[in-house]
Parts: C-alpha cells; structure tokens; sequence
C-alpha cells in the first residue's frame, strides 16, 4: 500500500495520507473546506452537510469521505457555495439566532461562517421555533433557541469525558438536544471543568456569567474570517 | 421609492408603523361649537421588551434591551448594567470601571444632543415653523447653513467615536458588563481624542450661544408655545449638583418646591407610580404623593437644569446661570425652553469628557467587582431625552423573572399630550387641519423627543397622523406629515 | 402478503444467503405496526428448527450453522435505511449511520452484513429450484423476473399484483381499473408523481423504478394536495440528523402549503426546486435524498397546476403576510386590539 494518496481539490493537486477524510487531507494540505458539526479531536459526525463537496461530481461529506487515489474534488466551486448557503440559511431559520445581544456573537462560528459567505439575512423564512432555556445548574446553561444538532457536546462529553451527559431525543423537525437525566441539566454530572463545555460552535451550551467579557475588536472572528487559521498554514 | 403600478392599482395606506420607534397618532376632539375639548397623543407601537426578556439570563440585558432605542442604546445599557451590578453584588464599581461607563455616558449625551439639536430641530429653529418642509430638513441646513450642519455632523461623530472606544461599537456595543466594564482606554485611543477636543469644546459653547440667542429673541413667540406649568424630576447627586450617570431622585413643583429629594434609586416605586390608559400603549408615571391627575412632571434637559442647584463643570454653570436668569432662578415652564438646556447640558458633557480624558483610571486594569448575589435591581440613569429606569427581578437559576422599564418618553408623555393639546387650542382655527397646525404638532413634540421625529427632517416625512374628531366622534379631518 | 403467505420461503432464502457469504446469524427486522405477525413467525422458525433447517450442523451438514432472530423495531419509515435499520438493531436511535464504511465492510455490531428485503430474498429458494435461467426469463433486460405491485387509491381493484417487469403503466392501471387516473404516484413517497404523457412508462429499473407501491388519484384530486402530504409524511418521518431533510423539508412544506392557501407568488416555483435540489442533494442518506421528490416531481409534471397558483395578481400585490394573524400574540399580551390594525385589511 503506498503511503500517499493522490487527489485533486479545486484543481490543486495534493497528497493525502491514507485512512484519512478528504476534510483532514484538505486542512493539512493548507485548503479550508468550510465546517460546523466537525471539530479535531471528535469523530466525524456529518450532520450539518456544510463541508458538502462533489466528489467525481457526486455530493459527499467531506468530514466523513475517506480519500482515495485520483478522487476529483470540487469545493469552493458556485454550485457547492450555493449548497452550503442554503445549508448555514437553514440553520439560521430553525433556530432563534439573535448575534445582535448573544453572548457568543464574534466568537460563534455559525455567524462567523454566514459572514464567510457573504449571507447578511437568510433566504429562508425564519421558523420561530419556541424553545426552551436549561439554566438549572449553577455554573452551566443550555439555550436550546441556538443549538444546531452538531451534537459536539454529545460526542465530547462521551469520549472525551466518559460521561455521556448529552444526547438526541425526537426526530425531524422536533429532534433536539437532551441531557442524561430526567429533565435538567442540573441533575446530571456534568462539570464546568468537562471537555464538552469547549466545544459548542454558538451560544447554545454556555458557561455563565461569562459573557461579554471579551471586548469587541478582540473576539476570534473579529478581525479574520473563520478557516484563516487554515488558509495561513497554506501561505507559509 | 416611485413604482409604476397599472392604472387600476389600489393603493393600501398603511400607518408608518416600519418606523416603530417613530410612530404617533394625534386626535383632537372638539366639541358642539367646534373648540378642542381633548388632544390625544397616542404611541401606538408595542415593543414587549419587558415580556420577551423573561427567561433570559440576567448578563445578557444590558445588550439585550438596548436594542430598545438606535439613538440612544447606550442609556438602556448602562440602566441595565446598573441593575446588573445590583444582582451581582457589585455596585461599588472599580474607578477605572465607573470611569469608563461615566466617558460612554458622556459620549452619549454630546452624540445624541448634537444630533437632537443639529439634525432634527435646527431646520424649525432657522427656518421657522411654517417654512416649506422641502427645505425645512437637515438638507437645507447643509446647504444654507454648511458650517453649521458641518459642526452637528462633527460633533454626533466624536461622540459616536467615544461610545466606540468606551463599548466597542457606535451601536449597540457590549462595554458594560454586569459589574463593570470589559475593557479600559488605551493612551492611543485617549490620545485620538485630545487632538480633537479643544474645538468640541468651543463648538458645543458655540451651540449653547446659538440655542440662547434663539430662545431670548423668539420669547413673545416662543414663552407660550406648547407652554404650562408642571413639576420636574431627575436624579441629582448627593450635593445637589446636576447628575446624569448616578445619583439620587428628586422632584420639584412648577415654583421650585421640592415635592421629594435625595430618593435612592432603589426606591422609585414608593414614590413613582403608573396609570395605564386604554388608548395609547404608553403608560403614564406620576407620582403618587400627589396622584394620578396631578402627579405628573417633565423629564429632560428642561427637568434636569431645572432640579439641580448647580453645575459642576465651570462653563455649563456659568450657562445654568444665563438660563435661570431668564425666569428669576426660579423652574423654567418654556417647553421651546429645552433646546437651550439641551446644549447647556452638551457643553457639560464636552467639559466632562475632558477631564475624565485627563484621569489616568482610565488605563486602569482592575475592571469588575462582585460582591453578594441579589434577586434584585434597579438601574436609573439620566438619559439625552431624560430620567430612565430599568428594574428586574432575576431567579436563583440566574433567569429574569420580572422586567420594568420606564423611559423618558414614558415620563413625558403626559406634558407632551400637554404640549400637543397647548399647540391644538392656540392653533386650531375652524374644523380643519392646516399645515401650520400640523408643523407646530410636529414642533412640540420635538422639542421633548426626537424618537417620535427621528424620520422627519432626514427623510422628509414625518411619521405622524393627526385626526380632527367632531363632538359625535365622526372624522372631520386627518392629515398625515 | 410474503410474510403471512410465503414466511417459510423468505427463512429459506436467508438460510442460502447465511450459507452463500458465511454468516451465522440472520435478523428479520419487523416494524412494529407488524408486531401482531411475531407469534405467527416465531413458530415458522421453531418449526424450521425442529426441521434442522436451522441450527447447527443444517441438514447435518457440518458447519453450516445458522440462527435467525426476530428484530422488533418501533415503526419509522427511515428504519427502512439500511443503516438506520441496523442501527436500531443495535439498541440505538434509527438514525441512518455514516458511510463509508459500508454495511458490507462493517454492518451490525462491526461485522460485515448484507441487509436486503423479503422480496429479493423469496426469490433466492425459486431461482434454486427452477435455475437463473426460468428466473430471466421472465422481466425485461436489466430488471429479471416478476415484481409484486401494491396498488391502491382511485382505482376499481385495489390489491397487491405479481408482474413482470417492464410492464408499462397504462397495463397495471388497467388491471386495476384506474384507467381514468389523472396521477399517479409510483415508488412510494420517495418516487414521482406522474401524469398521463407517462403511462406508456415501463415498470422496471431503468424506467419507472418502485419497490411495489403505485397510487392512483382519479378525477378531481388535486395534485398540490398529494404532494403536500407526503410532504407532511416527511417532515415526519426524517430522523432529524443531517441540515437538509431535518429543515429543508419543513421550508418546503410551509411554502407549498403557502401556494395551496392562495398566497403564492411566481418566484415560489424557482424557489421549491432550488430548495429542493439542496435536500435532494446534500441530504446524508436516503431518505432525505428523495423526500423533495413529491415537490420536484410534481412541479416536473403538473407546473400548469403550480402555475395557476401563483399568478401574480393583476393589481401587482401578492399577499404573502397575514398581518393581523402577526399581530394577535401582541395584541393578548397588550390586552387590547391593535390600534393600527383593528380589522382586517379590505379585501381585493
């Protein structure tokens, strides 16, 4: 088995390693394939579709496809932004995102990716869901209005904490987050200290009394749109 | 925006209500032999602010409720922030903190009164109340008075520029966090603002001059325009001197009696009280040592000037003093009054942010307190337009349960019914709406506040209906600005 | 109808398949809608047992062990995913699991697993029995043998039909007597809906592909109608997991009801097959795959239908917005009616 493996993405020509997911063949190689639901360091997850590229010209996920040799990848082409616009507007609509007073706003990675691709106001009629606060626990809050389903929380507080503190409950539309008791976060055991509490991409699983206390103008996406830290590895 | 529409298009009239902060409908009513009985200003847009807040968690108000207002955020934020504080235990804020939200105050006040003066009620005061609308607008201002629009615009920047520095954005920034602040002032940035200061200052005193020559050589027009006696009120520091961030209530009567002083802001509700009307969803304050038909009162640079027994900035003192002359030292009742309190108030805004500029504290690093958790609190600032008042009640669970606000417009209410209705009887002639009726609406209610304005001069329309009522309730006449 | 009637054969065919690829356990996954066929089934297989047709040593054949459980599920369409389906196996949510791997590769508990259905599986003791070549026999080129047709609807004579493949349309509405048929909707939610320019269509693989299901709607059904509902079967039916099928679906659903309540505008028709083209295509797994394709299809094959929907009114006003239904939670909370708004607005 050779132990590079060979492929193109938007016709940049790259070696890969094998067992790798084009996603972690692209970020090594310096080429930012924009994501929400993926994080290093959790398994794959492919559930918000944003890191949608063709493949060979069929749609994949590129957090979940492994490489192969001669793979032909298209990312950054208009067709697949115009997916993944249609996929962050849906986002937007599902939920109730307010960035003008979350607390998570120029840190949050969904409103950071809606201002990568230029999206000032979703092309999707907001659904105004009513939806729930937990904030139950003395150090911890779930406001589901922001969750996206990326179920990082879920998967972190699983392998990385040994915890299993949250999971799915509900399908379709009514599919939401739950936590490992019998209602509230409060009664689980879950930490402020846990893994899982780093990881949520907007304001829906947070840390209280911590908000704002970053000034605007020093927030991480501030000054460079989110997937520069990827894109700088390439230029240097 | 001119849309070519078929011939048989029928046109939908929908009341301005896009404009929610700009929206009032006036009906007067007359009676058998056609003379007003009864003027009715009625704010008709509903906000909710104070239902939808509920369940949220109690650091995220201040930037939550500042989206009350595009003028004026900064009051309602740092209203909120003071009541945080309160939860938090951490009223005694660290100098460089206090300081901090004492500059973005300040910032506030100069922006906000210059754009109130300069943008929005300048083109009335030069061109008078009956000119052509097409020129009566920030516009022609510029273009007949370059120097000064150029000035306003200037003056609305630095302090934009100052609420940036101090809270991160012009707009709706997040600076005051409950506590504190979140982050202090960099020489670089104080720096920025030295350069240009000396000429704010001398612009702001320019504007004081501009306002007062206005207001003494109108007076036989302006004394009785929208005018009546009323009690004042603000917050006032613990000497007595004019207090806009943080101080103490106090009411006087028309004569300059003192209904209440030094009230803690704690404790407004033994002393405010508020009656809801079926016919305008603002309600009205009044204070309950004298009722609901007589215990209403102003609010606003005409209150403020008028409750505090001194200045503490040497420039707006000296002003205070010219203006208090004018009526003996004793309560100036002249609603056209405002404008020139208005500037005084600019001017001491300019000479606070000169010396807070001055004060090292604002380098400071020590930027929030905590101290004993509260389940509630009361935060009550002197905004542009007048006295603000946010209270709430926040759960162990770090919820708000309960939310009050009471802001200027909502003190004033009742005097600008007042003004409007002053304004219908002195000008009202016969059963129709004239023009120059409905520019003197317009004028009175500017005078207290430009959020019932804001739209007009800028774009030319006034978001503002009045309808003429006979005595069996049937329309005689509406007009809309 | 295989299971109550042919349950023995469609056993048989997993016992080859077990003994084909070397597996030693095989799962019937039963939705729980069937759970009253569970006692019925059990006592096949204990008579397939004490037959020693399952087992150890099947037949007395050394090696050739085979087990066959019985799975219940709790009845969810996307159970019907091959990974979904596995997944429930499994004791875990039906969400349809990420591929690569594939079940071939990795399937139940890691192993390598084959998942068909009781159909293709009936098929494997008769193409024993009777060799591939009676099999091809029948069907056209690229779909062999019969196919069973579950037909329903508007038609005279509903029931499940054994067919061979390739048979056009027009003959198996004839069968049923739906001859009069102004739609129909072959392959299920997750098929098209299509019209008469299209019943001279093949039934087959290449042509009209359908797992057995073919609705007829006769005269008088409205086409919007249809698709709406199986929109509505959708939005109900999606696990939740992936952006597209989780939302897209909804926002499909919401603006089709939208055009059905007479406050469509022209843009709408570009906007339900963009919408629909990104469900289709960056959906995770089957289900949401195909779930625009009530939309799609319909909007292919009866735009006429869409189109006298969402003509734009002569007076150059499209209504979209109910404005006083936007204002009523307001008004509750305010305690009276709006001052701005107090009836409803003229109507055109």
């Amino acid at each position: 088995m050779s132990d590079t493996v060979a492929l193109t993405i938007d016709n940049v020509q790259l070696q890969g390693r094998p067992g790798q997911t084009i996603l972690e063949a692209a970020d090594e190689a310096g080429i930012y394939i924009p994501r929400l639901c993926h994080l290093k360091g959790l398994q794959p997850f492919g559930s918000c579709r944003v890191c949608t590229v063709l493949v060979n010209g069929r749609p994949q996920a590129a957090c979940t496809q492994p490489i192969s040799p001669g793979m032909v990848i298209e990312s950054s082409t208009e067709q697949v932004r115009e997916i993944r616009k249609d996929l962050i507007d849906m986002l937007f609509v599902e939920g109730n995102h307010f960035c003008m007073f979350c607390e998570r706003s120029g840190n949050c990675e969904l409103q950071a990716m809606a201002y990568r691709f230029g999206i000032s106001a979703p092309r999707y009629p907001f659904l105004f869901p009513s939806r729930a606060v937990d904030a139950s626990h003395p150090d911890i809050m779930i406001d589901h209005n922001r969750c996206i389903r990326c179920a990082r929380c879920v998967r972190a507080s699983r392998d990385l904490d040994g915890k299993e503190v949250f999971g799915f409950v509900n399908r379709g539309p009514h599919k939401e987050l739950a936590v490992n008791a019998a209602a509230r976060l409060v009664d689980t055991t879950v930490d402020v200290t846990d893994q899982a509490m780093n990881v949520c991409p907007v304001g829906a699983l947070l840390k209280k009394r911590t908000a704002y206390v970053v000034p605007i103008g020093r927030r991480k996406y501030d000054h460079t749109p989110i997937g520069s830290e990827i894109e700088g590895a390439r230029s240097q | 925006m001119d849309l070519a529409l078929p011939a048989s298009t029928k046109k939908i009239v929908i009341d301005p209500v896009t404009r929610v902060e700009g929206h009032g409908k006036v009906t007067i009513l007359l009676d058998e032999a056609n003379q007003v009985v009864q003027t009715r200003l009625h704010i008709v847009e509903f906000r909710g602010f104070e239902r939808f807040i509920q369940g949220r968690p109690f650091w995220e108000v201040p930037v939550l409720v500042q989206r009350l207002c595009g003028i004026c955020p900064v009051s309602h934020h740092l209203a909120a922030a003071k009541a945080m504080d309160r939860i938090v235990g951490g009223e005694h804020l660290t100098p460089t903190a206090s300081k901090m939200r004492r500059l973005m105050h300040y910032g506030q006040i100069f922006q906000s009164h210059a754009l109130h003066f300069f943008h929005l009620c300048s083109p009335d005061l030069l061109f008078g109340f009956d000119a052509d609308v097409k020129i009566r607008n920030v516009i022609g201002v510029a273009a007949r008075y370059p120097e000064l629009a150029v000035q306003g615009v200037m003056m609305r920047k630095f302090g934009q520029e100052i609420i940036k520095a101090t809270a991160g954005k012009k707009i709706h920034g997040t600076g005051a966090i409950p506590g504190g602040v979140n982050k202090n002032l960099s020489i670089q940035e104080r720096d920025g603002f030295l350069q240009d200061l000396d000429q704010m200052v001398t612009w702001a005193r320019g504007a004081v001059g501009i306002a007062r020559d206005y207001t003494v050589s109108n007076l036989q027009t302006l004394a009785p325009f929208g005018s009546f006696e009323s009690s004042h009120m603000s917050i006032v520091r613990n000497d007595g001197a004019m207090e806009l961030y943080d101080g103490n209530l106090r009411a006087i009567d028309a004569v300059g009696d003192k209904i209440f002083d030094q009230v803690p802001c704690q404790e407004y509700s033994d002393y405010l009280a508020e009656e809801v009307r079926p016919w305008s969803y603002m309600k009205f304050p009044f204070i309950r040592s004298l009722g609901p038909e007589r215990g209403w009162y102003r609010v606003g640079p005409l209150a403020r000037i008028n409750t505090a027994d001194f200045i503490d900035t040497p420039e707006a003192e000296a002003a205070r003093r010219e203006f208090m002359a004018l009526t003996g030292g004793k309560p100036n009742n002249l609603t056209m009054a405002y404008h020139w309190a208005r500037m005084i108030e600019s001017l001491h805004a300019i000479e606070k942010i000169r010396d807070l500029l001055h004060d090292h504290d604002l380098q400071g690093t020590d930027l929030v307190v905590k101290g004993e958790r509260r389940e509630e609190g009361i935060g009550i600032v002197e905004a542009p337009r007048g006295t603000l008042i946010h209270h709430y009640k926040v759960d162990d669970q770090d919820q708000v349960v309960m939310a009050n606000l009471i802001v200027s417009t909502t003190h004033n209410n009742e005097p600008m019914n007042r003004a409007v209705q002053k304004v219908a009887r002195d000008y009202l002639s016969g059963v129709e709406i004239t023009e120059g009726l409905l520019n003197r609406v317009e004028v009175a209610i500017r005078a207290y506040d430009p959020c019932l304005s804001c739209a007009t001069h800028a774009l030319g329309q006034m978001p503002l209906t009045v309808e003429l009522l006979d005595h069996a309730g049937q329309v005689l006449d509406t007009k809309s600005t | 109808m295989l299971l109550t009637e042919r349950a023995d054969r469609l056993f048989a065919g997993m016992t080859i398949a077990g003994y084909a690829i070397g597996a030693a356990e095989g799962i019937l996954y039963l939705r729980g809608e069937y759970a009253y066929l569970r006692a019925f089934l059990e006592d096949v297989l204990t008579t397939r047992y004490r037959d020693h047709l399952l087992g150890a040593a099947i037949l007395g054949k050394t090696g050739f062990d085979f087990d066959i459980r019985i799975q219940m599920g709790a009845g969810a369409y996307v159970c019907g995913e091959e990974t979904a389906l596995i997944s429930s196996c499994e004791g875990l949510r039906g969400d349809p699991k990420t591929r690569p791997p594939f079940p071939a590769q990795k399937g139940y508990l890691g192993l390598p697993t084959v998942v068909n259905n009781v159909e293709t599986l009936c098929c494997v003791p008769k193409i024993l029995e009777e060799g591939p070549a009676t099999f091809g026999g029948h069907g056209s080129p690229g779909s062999s043998g019969t196919k069973l047709l579950s037909i329903s609807g508007d038609c005279s004579r509903p029931g499940i039909y054994e067919v061979e493949f390739g048979i056009p349309l027009t003959e198996v509405l004839t069968l049923a007597g739906a001859d009069d048929a102004i739609a129909v909707q072959v392959g299920g939610p997750s098929g098209q809906l299509i019209g008469p320019k299209d019943y001279a269509r093949k039934i087959c693989f290449d042509d009209l592909a359908t797992g057995g299901s073919i609705m007829t709607f006769g005269p008088g059904r409205d086409v919007l109608k249809t698709a709406a509902c199986f929109m509505d079967f959708f939005v109900d039916e999606s696990c939740g997991y992936c952006t597209p099928c989780r939302v897209g679906n909804v926002l499909l659903k919401d603006r089709l009801e939208r055009i059905r309540a007479g406050r469509g505008e022209p843009g709408d028709l570009d906007y339900l097959q963009r919408l629909g083209t990104t469900v289709k295509t960056a959906s995770r797994c089957g289900l949401g795959q195909t779930s625009a394709n009530p939309i799609l299809t319909s909007l292919a094959n009866f735009r006429p239908r869409y189109e006298e929907m969402v003509k734009a009114h002569q007076d150059g006003f499209n209504p979209s917005f109910d404005v006083r239904a936007a204002v009523s939670e307001a008004e509750g909370i305010a305690g009276h009616s709006s001052v701005i708004y107090p009836q409803p607005i003229e109507e055109r």
